[in-house]
């Protein structure tokens, strides 16, 4: 059963559609991503499950009950704020306890809940960190804050607008791998806004990539990778080479795909002839000097242009007629590194189904 | 060797001097115009004034203490002092209780917030002496609100509502109002409106809100705002003297009787020390209490 649906749900900002008749289910438990550039209208998703904003149109349900005309403060949600929004004026502990204030818990239970959440989000060790007020406090002890104060009321859905903004690559990381622990330990519904795919495809259950207030593609992680279904949603996640020309069946088995540039690849049967573009990822081209890797049937020839070193792998530009390729070769241990150089010859090799066909 | 020129203001900068340099033109001005005629006049007021035989004014240049008891022993001085305070605190009062909901719209605003802030300073661009004398017009025996009130039956005779009490608290309280929205929707405005979201989300209803958020931050604008309007009304002199019509005393106007109605300069120079002493005293204390409230950034 569903814990937070959205019917055809609609919010204009004057005359701009930020969502746009968006229709989502989240089931129990579920981590769910809201992912997509600045603007796509995933934060004002987020504000209107909060109930922060009103919807123009639709309606939202949590739990099956009808969210229309229950204020924030009647909803059962957990939210963190991507400035974190810590109470200035109050130490950890009261900044924990707030909700439970409101809600007039009994002192006892209200120490109790305040001292398993703070332990919770692994706070408990810091010395005296109850007293500490939020400026005392580094970007991640106060993203655990925020995350305590949010989780010891037990909502029923936690919401979190772009959390790990603000924090370092390596603090991000480990914050990224706390929260799924503790997401899959308490099994909360949780709704999570980000613009950074990564962060949505290592943490999600299922991603929804939005696009100018509607979600081009929900799926888990390695479908939106692997088939994204829109354009958008392929360019948006990782990175792709895109060919663009007109499908042609020839005599032969297979259909070719006659690029602008005057190349002709191999593409999937199913595409039909006419028009159309396919996507290919940089990692799923081999580059070698001479020999095709077995196992590819398209193979072409070409010019390294471009050499990075990226530390976990090496990205090459290969320039092949007029078009310029990326390729990423895996830095695995051993051989000598960046073994082409600008304006070796190399081989390109890859297998057709490898490519991405998104329908639009 | 020495640097450029920049390095060496830069230098400059960075030392404590740069400190001093930066306060010392509006210092010399305060030590000039305040510090040392404040100190003159503390001197003036161990002197004193004798009437000569013929009616002219003799200062008799004796350090003593004669005019500070003479404060001490006299219930009617007491009573001013009182009377004086009590009207600065009603004022700082009135001026929380109506300034907080303007300071709040006005910090909440957007559209109007350039037009309402001018409104708000509005009082400011007409003279203190024509906005008293506005009053008078509205309040006065056959004034507006007296009109009012008896054309609508709730009164049978007009009510006494200037040169008195009554009259000075309202002209004074209008004249401070704006220091207190000002000083208050400084500090409201900068109250980060997610957490007002943070407290609703996590179950506070808009009053728990404001009660528990919004107020206590607001607090050290309330203390800033209350110690200015404070300081200002207990001096205050062109108010009282015209809404009081003469007839009520407070500090500003008895000081004034003193030095140039009376000529007696040792007297009212004490009246301005027991006032000034009595001022900080008042703000030092409420700084104290005001600590409590504190919190670090």
């Amino acid at each position: 059963m569903a814990d937070v649906r959205l019917a055809e749900v609609s919010k204009w900002f004057g005359g701009v559609r930020a969502v746009d008749a968006l229709s989502l289910e989240v089931a129990q438990g579920e981590f769910l991503s809201l992912l997509g550039p600045s603007g796509c209208g995933k934060t004002t998703v987020l504000r209107l499950i909060a109930g922060f904003l009103d919807p123009t149109a639709g309606e939202i349900f949590i739990r099956g009950r009808s969210m229309a005309r229950v204020p924030p403060f009647r909803r059962s949600i957990g939210m963190v704020f991507q400035n974190y929004s810590l109470f200035p004026h109050l130490n950890v502990y009261d900044n924990v306890a707030f909700g439970l204030r409101i809600r007039k818990i009994g002192h006892r239970t209200l120490h109790e809940a305040v001292t398993e959440a703070l332990k919770l989000v692994r706070l408990e060790g810091i010395e005296a960190v109850e007293r500490r007020f939020p400026h005392e406090l580094s970007g991640g002890q106060q993203q655990r804050v925020a995350l305590a104060r949010a989780l010891v009321i037990r909502p029923e859905v936690l919401l979190l607008d772009e959390p790990f903004g603000a924090l370092d690559k390596k603090l991000r990381e480990q914050m990224q791998l706390e929260l799924k622990g503790l997401q899959r330990e308490i099994g909360i519904t949780t709704i999570f806004v980000t613009h950074d795919q990564e962060e949505a495809l290592i943490l999600s259950d299922r991603v929804a990539v939005m696009r100018a207030g509607r979600i081009e593609h929900l799926g888990p992680p390695a479908e939106i990778y692997e088939r994204p279904r829109t354009r958008f949603a392929a360019d948006f996640i990782g990175r792709s080479n895109s060919f663009q020309g007109r499908v042609v069946r020839d005599a032969g088995p297979g259909a070719l795909l006659h690029t602008d540039e005057g190349l002709a690849i191999k593409v999937p049967e199913e595409l039909p002839e006419g028009p159309a573009e396919v996507l290919l990822r940089p990692e799923q081209i081999a580059i070698s000097a001479t020999a095709p890797t077995s196992g590819a049937d398209t193979v072409v020839a070409g010019t390294v242009a471009d050499v990075m070193y990226l530390g976990t792998h090496v990205k090459y530009d290969v320039r092949i007629g007029t078009k310029l390729v990326e390729v990423f070769e895996q830095n695995v241990g051993g051989g000598p590194k960046g073994r082409y150089a600008p304006g070796d010859r190399v081989v390109l090799s890859w297998r057709s189904a490898d490519l991405l066909c998104p329908r639009e | 060797m020495a640097g450029s020129i920049a390095e060496r203001v830069y230098h400059l900068k960075r030392s404590r001097w740069s400190v001093l340099a930066g306060v010392l033109p509006i210092l010399s001005v305060y030590v000039a115009l305040l510090v040392i005629p404040m100190l003159l006049l503390g001197q003036f007021s161990l002197y004193r004034k004798l009437t000569g035989e013929m009616g002219q004014v003799v200062l008799i240049r004796e350090v003593s203490l004669a005019n500070y008891a003479k404060f001490l022993a006299s219930p009617f001085y007491f009573r001013i002092l009182k009377d004086t305070l009590v009207m600065a605190l009603t004022v700082t009062g009135l001026c929380v209780l109506l300034g907080y909901p303007v300071a709040f719209s006005l910090s909440r605003a957007r559209r109007w917030k350039g037009i309402l802030y001018l409104l708000v300073l509005a009082p400011f661009f007409v003279s203190v002496v024509i906005r008293t004398y506005g009053w008078m017009v509205i309040l006065g025996h056959n004034g507006l609100v007296n009109w009012l009130l008896l054309a609508s039956g709730l009164v049978t005779a007009p009510v006494p509502l200037i040169y008195n009490y009554t009259g000075i608290l309202i002209g004074v309280t209008h004249i401070m109002l704006p220091y207190m929205v000002i000083t208050l929707e400084a500090v409201l405005r900068k109250i980060d409106r997610s957490l007002i979201e943070a407290a609703q989300g996590l179950g506070a209803n808009p009053w728990q809100a404001f009660s528990r958020v919004i107020f206590p931050l607001s607090l050290p604008g309330l203390v800033a705002g209350s110690l200015l309007v404070f300081a200002l009304s207990v001096s205050i002199f062109t108010t009282p003297s015209l809404m009081g019509g003469g007839r009520i005393h407070l500090m500003s106007t008895i000081i004034y009787e003193e030095t140039m109605g009376q000529v007696n300069w040792p007297s009212g120079a004490m009246l301005a020390w027991v006032l000034l002493v009595t001022t900080l005293a008042v703000l030092g204390l409420s700084q104290l209490a005001a600590r409590r409230f504190e919190w670090r950034r």
